[in-house]
């Protein structure tokens, strides 16, 4: 069990790398061989994640099964460091929970260079789950610029028309963030080593010098990192990649990008940019919720003008993670965990959605809503799927959306009594436009003699659909275990920004001695 | 005086230890020389001999393996000055020796490259190593001309090689001109040099005030540096590049392009490290602006060409702009470890990744146009994936994006400079890093996301050969390794640059009581020059 204990996170990275590598041993004729190899090895990386929440002790706010290993030569004091904490549990089974079933759902709307398409999913699992891990800078950023290599190509190749215009955008704008994130972090490093003498990327020994700067220059490094953040998430105005992005990619491509990868984006910003400086991230805000709120408005409005079903769900994201991005920094502990809980919310209903989206444009081909419409009676199954990814977007009572929500709205209010006011209207829009969308495809007249032949959802469809769907429900029924094991970490945050003192974390695995190791006081 | 004379030339005799550490150099000119004679006695000297490269790839063995030998020897000076056995010499002799080996397996790989692969070639292009060689373990400025010289005739004459081709010839015209003018300007650059300092010798540079004070030594610096500026293709010294580049054949374009780049390099750092400026604030400002300019440059003006030649010559411009930040690093803190690491690994990253990725254009253009244009690589990933996957990554090393080597070396060039104080330079850099990745981005477009067109190139089936995928994919492998476990060597290196030993000769003392005390004494130029050839007490 030690061992495991030890192993798992590597397990966790190398597993699906391996597997992508794998692939390109098989025969290439046999497109079915390579699609269950490629679901086995996700659906292994899924049951092995399960180890982490039995083994995770949640009342530890400190990063479990922890292991450092040499990597770059010891001077440089870059190390392979990866450990989970109540904010990167949550996220890692998202992403592996995710990852077979974008893969299942890959079976129909990939059918070109299918066996290149699963390598490079599974590479880009590889980095997602690694970025999730990392604790320390180097190896984060390197998994982070990982991620974007398969999605260059994902877009770029299976994507639709405009695909290698929205592909480059979406390149380039993440890697100007990132380079300039790299700069401050390489500023950090050379702080630490002036204060203390040791060289080190570690994250946990970076939290305590980082914190201690003077203000203005926390501020500019904030700012530096927030910004590949705010890129990533996309908070407004960093938002015009996504709707391009998503359109144009292909369906297990949106589903990826809106369930885990703009996530890394809000994830960034609780790990690294609230953390390393909290004075910083107390200064600003303000302005970081502002910028939320505007992105929950503009983005609510926009997506009521859309008659693209893909734009409006994009849309859709960044009025949603407007609220992700407003929560956390209300930085209170209700603000931390409504955040967090809608993340993984997000990356279901908005997951579910893009596949709702995908199944009709397989059999119809356009994305049109005028295209659509009275889709209950040709395909009952569908509608329920639909109504119930809906219900979970716009947050009824019920559904993981709600708690997130709810948790929000409670902490920015807290904060910014006016803001959160201005962040309740979303709610409203959100519910206006969602249900806009399900009246003109799910409901109405059946006009369109095309549609009047659809068939229903299949039996993988509806497996996947299915799952997604008792997912919303699960987290809108069973909050209290699952926040239990975000709890002590984001309490640990809160207290550290409050007090706007350092983040006090440590590091513990097998054969990490809490006293000797990097971490502890 | 004519004792002293004599004394100093008992010293600076050859020793069998320098035999010995200077094997690579020799073993690259009598390995040069007999792959030359071989060509006497073959029927038809235009036709390709494999004897002469046979010759010249047992020499080139022998010389990446004889540094790794000897790789803990204690670091000495030999001939004076004149040739430093020391870690950074090694290194670069592996360097040199493993590069000019994959540039000559590429060029007899190719169809092409074959029928270039006469004696000559050979020979000419193992004086160049020779050359850089020299240059690169050289202690002071009159070796260091002569290896620059022996390198720069040979490219000269490699440049415009395909005789029948009037653009090589052109481009041969162009790179000689404007390369012996560089020249003429590195001479006149250590002439007021040595003005006031009254040595070559580089370790001796210590007490040259750089500043408005005393002109001629801010000038003479400035020459000589703006002089291998122009050798690294530095904007705004960088117009001959794009040219020479697209003219000549691409093995040897990827010869050019790394290797000498890489040489000068280390040259640079040879002179900055050895406490030339005392922290110049003045080399600073050049080598920001000359930084800068060459970052925005290579940048942004790659983004125009069609030619995929012309295109890898503008990222060699920002490539060397990056340099610049070791540089001004190494000229803001002398002594900057992180600044040597970053450029010595950088340097090298940067050779393998454009040895390979101008390897993979030579095979590309076998049985095609000598100058590929972008459009003319659409749909090469579906028809030869191998060398699309291949190219991918050294562009993906060159852009800088993990997990493919570049990474490391840009992150530890942002290190050095953020240290020293020069985020600005280090902002700039990342900054034209995204609009040179456009240009990189442009060509993955083409190779992988366009379908095949009329305009696309057809693989031949000729150097399509198992052993031609091996050298390509030894050069992915190394740069995929290097992307993972980091460039090692950079931190592994001795960096302790070997000085010369006291002097013995007889006399010096009474003769020239200055000297003695030279490195914190200002400087009696008068006095000095009198002395150059004479011994001399070094640094304490």
């Amino acid at each position: 069990m030690e061992f495991i204990n030890q192993w798992i996170l590597t397990v966790l990275i190398a597993l699906p790398l391996v597997g992508g590598l794998a692939l390109f041993l098989l025969p290439r004729e046999n497109v079915g061989l390579a699609r269950l190899v490629a679901l086995g090895v996700s659906i292994v990386e899924f049951v092995l994640s399960l180890h982490l929440i039995a083994h995770f002790v949640p009342s530890y706010a400190v990063f479990q099964f922890g292991q450092v290993l040499d990597w770059l030569p010891k001077s440089t004091g870059v190390q392979y460091v990866v450990g989970v904490d109540g904010l990167s549990l949550i996220l890692v089974i998202l992403t592996t929970a995710l990852c077979p079933l974008v893969i299942l759902s890959s079976w129909s709307s990939i059918e070109k260079n299918v066996r290149e398409f699963l390598a490079l999913f599974l590479l880009l699992e590889t980095a997602m789950v690694g970025a999730l891990v990392a604790i320390d800078l180097v190896l984060f950023y390197v998994f982070w610029e990982a991620m974007l290599i398969p999605m260059y190509f994902i877009i770029g190749f299976w994507g639709g028309k405009d695909r290698i215009y929205a592909t480059t955008k979406f390149f380039l704008y993440t890697v100007v963030g990132s380079l300039l994130m790299l700069v401050a972090f390489s500023y950090l490093y050379y702080v630490h080593a002036q204060t203390t003498g040791t060289y080190t990327t570690n994250l946990i020994e970076l939290y305590r010098t980082a914190a201690l700067l003077p203000l203005s220059t926390q501020m500019w490094m904030f700012a530096a990192t927030a910004l590949a953040f705010a890129i990533k998430v996309p908070l407004f105005p960093f938002h015009t990649w996504l709707p391009d992005a998503h359109v144009q990619a292909p369906t297990p491509g949106s589903v990826i990008l809106a369930g885990v990868l703009l996530k890394m984006g809000t994830y960034g910003l609780m790990r690294f940019s609230i953390p390393l400086f909290p004075s910083a991230a107390t200064q600003a805000a303000p302005v970081m919720i502002t910028l939320g709120v505007i992105g929950i408005i503009y983005g609510a409005l926009i997506a009521w003008r859309q008659t693209d079903i893909k734009k409006l769900v994009a849309y859709s994201s960044v009025s949603h993670l407007g609220f992700v991005v407003a929560g956390m920094f209300a930085l209170n502990e209700q603000g931390f965990t409504g955040a967090l809980y809608q993340m993984v919310n997000h990356g279901i209903s908005t997951g579910a959605l893009f596949l709702l989206i995908g199944v009709v444009y397989e059999r119809r081909h356009t994305r049109e809503m005028r295209d659509y419409g009275g889709l209950a009676k040709v395909m009952p199954w569908y509608a329920f799927f639909f109504v119930v990814a809906t219900m979970g977007s716009v947050a009824l009572p019920g559904t993981g959306g709600f708690i997130g929500e709810w948790l929000i709205l409670l902490g920015t209010f807290r904060a910014y009594p006016w803001l959160g006011v201005l962040c309740g209207t979303g709610v409203v829009l959100g519910a206006v436009y969602m249900l806009w969308l399900v009246l003109k495809v799910v409901w109405g007249p059946l006009e369109n003699e095309e549609n009047k032949v659809l068939t229903d959802v299949t039996k993988r469809e509806s497996f996947i659909l299915g799952t997604l769907s008792v997912l919303i429900f699960v987290f809108g029924f069973a909050s209290a275990p699952i926040l239990a094991h975000t709890q002590a970490t984001l309490v640990n945050l809160t207290k550290s920004v409050s007090l706007q003192a350092p983040y006090e974390t440590s590091l513990v695995g097998v054969g990490l001695n809490l006293k000797s190791t990097v971490g502890v006081k | 005086m004519e004792q002293l004379v004599q004394a100093r030339l008992q010293e600076i005799l050859p020793s069998a230890g320098f035999y010995l550490q200077a094997s690579p150099i020799l073993l690259l000119l009598v390995g040069a020389l007999a792959a030359l004679l071989l060509g006497v006695f073959r029927a038809d000297p235009e036709k390709p001999n494999f004897t002469s490269l046979g010759v010249a790839v047992v020499s080139l063995v022998a010389a990446a393996a004889m540094p790794l030998v000897l790789r803990g020897a204690a670091p000495a000076a030999h001939l004076g000055s004149g040739f430093l056995a020391d870690g950074l010499s090694r290194f670069s002799f592996v360097v040199i020796a493993l590069g000019t080996l994959f540039t000559l397996f590429s060029a007899a790989l190719t169809e092409k490259g074959r029928q270039l692969l006469r004696p000559e070639l050979v020979c000419l292009l193992m004086f160049s190593s020779a050359g850089l060689m020299v240059m690169t373990s050289s202690g002071e400025f009159l070796t260091f001309f002569t290896g620059l010289e022996i390198t720069s005739v040979s490219l000269y004459v490699l440049v415009g090689y395909q005789r029948q081709d009037v653009k090589a010839l052109e481009a041969a015209l162009k790179y000689f001109l404007l390369g012996a003018t560089a020249a003429a300007i590195i001479l006149m650059g250590m002439a007021l040099v040595y003005l006031h300092v009254g040595s070559l010798r580089w370790s001796d540079m210590g007490t040259l005030r750089l500043s408005p004070d005393a002109p001629f030594a801010l000038m003479g610096m400035f020459l000589v540096l703006c002089g291998l500026a122009f050798k690294l293709a530095i904007a705004p010294f960088h117009s001959w590049a794009p040219d020479v580049y697209q003219a000549s054949h691409s093995t040897l374009t990827g010869y050019m392009a790394t290797l000498v780049k890489f040489s000068v390099a280390l040259v640079v750092l040879r002179i900055l490290g050895a406490s030339v400026a005392q922290a110049s604030s003045n080399l600073v400002l050049l080598f920001w602006v000359l930084g800068a300019l060459s970052i925005a440059i290579g940048s942004t003006f790659g983004l125009v060409h069609n030619s995929v030649k012309r295109m890898l010559a503008y990222s060699s411009v920002a490539n060397a702009g990056y340099f610049c930040l070791a540089f001004a690093a190494l000229a803001a803190n002398p002594s900057s470890v992180s600044a040597r690491e970053a450029l010595t690994a950088y340097a090298a990253v940067y050779t393998v990744l454009n040895l390979g990725a101008f390897a993979v254009l030579a095979w590309l253009e076998d049985g095609n146009n000598e100058d590929l244009l972008k459009e003319e690589l659409s749909g090469l990933g579906s028809k030869s994936p191998f060398a699309a996957l291949a190219l991918t990554v050294f562009l993906f090393g060159l852009a800088g994006i993990p997990p493919a080597a570049g990474f490391f070396g840009k992150f530890m060039l942002i290190n050095a400079a953020v240290s020293e104080g020069l985020t600005g330079l280090a902002i700039l850099m990342v900054l034209f890093s995204v609009v040179s990745l456009f240009y990189y981005l442009s060509l993955m477009v083409e190779m992988w996301l366009k379908p095949a067109s009329r305009n696309s190139i057809a693989v031949t089936a000729s150097s399509d050969s198992g052993l031609h995928r091996l050298l390509i994919g030894t050069a992915v492998v190394v740069s995929l390794v290097i992307g993972v476990v980091g460039p090692r060597w950079a931190s592994m290196l001795d960096y302790t640059v070997a000085t010369e030993a006291p002097s013995v000769a007889i006399g010096v003392r009474s003769l020239h009581p200055t000297t003695a005390t030279a490195s914190s004494d200002p400087v009696d130029a008068v006095k000095k020059k009198a002395l150059d050839t004479a011994a001399k007490t070094p640094r304490p």
